[in-house]
């Protein structure tokens, strides 16, 4: 897979820790929701370092793509993005790269989205896919959104928006906010056993820290959700 | 390209001897699955040598617990760029498993299978001679479920993907046959040194 360059076209701040980039690529990107891309830094000394970023557009835009980064203060590559970066930059990158951890209109509905934190930026590309895509069957998709606070939420705006089409329906948890009390705060047993008998979901994916996967993928199993039919993919602790 | 002001901060030259093109060094230990961490049960737990759907050898937890074992000490690298120096395995060698095999010199590659369906391909030759184990602890500890226990293939001269975790056995094979990553695009054989992460690499 070869190198190739992307342009800056826009920068969008999601939230204090977290941008939208809009890169338009050299060659045109085809790519499934899930995919992700590989994106390398050169310094002047020579030294190269590479990170993942799953893209978190929608695929049918042909023009241009998007990547999502959240900041790790003590990282290497993502401060750079964050702090250094303006539009009309270029980046090199590869890709897309992809595995099991995708989705595409043939492969049917409904589908059950469990994001934590950043973990909603693959997820993103699918719900545009099926609101935007060129398909005729609309998917119903049950998205669970899991932040600390709200503050820490990122393409809010959008997903109000796409809760104006029937077959999308969202649910807001905040696992830090002031009323700790509130058993609703977290995605738990007894909204998943809700949601898995109510919408009866074929394909579940899960993104967010190793940590909110593992949870998630436990209670699926406990509730007796088939093993194959669970998509996952972790943000790790790395930068 | 060089990107514009950007230096570097993990730039050492003297560490980044030890670490392959376009890794960065991560002190925790990342988890990369595709799915959700299997349950595997000690009780009917078994490790298996195939040869082509045949199972010639078995062993339970408690007689693979009773090989002898090895320690392996080694930097792993994952190809989601991270990578780890200085872990320490313990395990049991390939070369206790292939002892059992008869005619081993007429295959030449694998496919080690796991709990939850897993699978990835190795060339026989870069898994003898103590260059790979099916590992049970890790830093001295049972290897944790989300790091592939009871037990995982280490093979770390290779990407880490091809270190299966919830190993179930290995099959014999005559001819290369690529694994579950492999047929996504990720490398047949995944040499970190020579950055062979896709296709084509």
């Amino acid at each position: 897979m070869n190198w190739q360059f992307a342009k800056i076209s826009k920068i969008i701040t999601e939230n204090y820790r977290t941008k939208t980039f809009q890169l338009i690529p050299h060659e045109p990107l085809i790519f499934q929701p899930g995919n992700h891309i590989d994106v390398r830094l050169t310094s002047e000394t020579g030294y190269q370092t590479q990170r993942s970023y799953s893209i978190s557009s929608h695929p049918e835009k042909k023009s241009f793509f998007e990547i999502t980064v959240e900041l790790i203060e003590d990282g290497e590559v993502s401060p750079y993005f964050f702090n250094e970066m303006i539009e009309e930059d270029k980046i090199e990158f590869r890709g897309p790269v992809g595995g099991p951890f995708k989705w595409t209109p043939q492969m049917g509905g409904p589908l059950l989205l469990l994001a934590g934190g950043s973990g909603i930026a693959p997820l993103r590309s699918m719900m545009k896919q099926n609101v935007h895509g060129n398909h005729n069957q609309k998917i119903p998709i049950t998205i669970a959104y899991s932040c600390r606070t709200k503050r820490d939420m990122i393409y809010s705006y959008e997903i109000d928006q796409l809760s104006n089409f029937e077959y999308i329906k969202p649910h807001f948890f905040f696992t830090r906010e002031n009323n700790q009390e509130d058993s609703n705060s977290r995605i738990n047993e007894d909204f998943l056993k809700n949601t898995l008998k109510t919408i009866g979901p074929k394909i579940a994916y899960v993104c967010g820290s190793t940590q909110f996967v593992e949870a998630m993928c436990a209670l699926l199993i406990k509730l007796e959700f088939p093993f194959e039919k669970i998509k996952t993919e972790r943000f790790g602790p790395s930068s | 390209m060089i990107s514009r002001n950007f230096f570097g901060k993990k730039d050492n030259p003297e560490l980044n001897k030890r670490l392959p093109p376009g890794q960065y060094i991560e002190k925790s230990f990342p988890v990369l699955t595709a799915g959700p961490t299997p349950p595997v049960d000690l009780n009917t737990w078994k490790f298996e040598i195939r040869i082509g759907e045949n199972i010639d050898h078995s062993w339970s937890w408690e007689e693979f617990m009773s090989l002898p074992k090895i320690k392996i000490h080694t930097d792993i690298h994952c190809v989601t760029k991270w990578s780890k120096f200085d872990t320490n395995w313990e395990g049991v060698s390939l070369d206790t498993i292939f002892e059992k095999v008869k005619d081993l010199n007429k295959y030449h590659y694998l496919m080690a299978y796991c709990y939850g369906g897993y699978t990835t391909n190795l060339p026989l030759e870069d898994t003898q001679n103590g260059q790979a184990m099916i590992a049970t602890t890790f830093e001295g500890e049972n290897l944790s479920p989300e790091h592939g226990g009871p037990a995982r293939l280490v093979v770390p001269k290779l990407y880490f993907w091809k270190s299966a975790k919830w190993i179930q056995g290995i099959q014999l094979m005559e001819k290369n046959k690529a694994g579950y990553w492999e047929q996504y695009g990720y490398h047949n054989y995944g040499d970190p040194w020579k950055e062979q992460r896709y296709w084509n690499d």
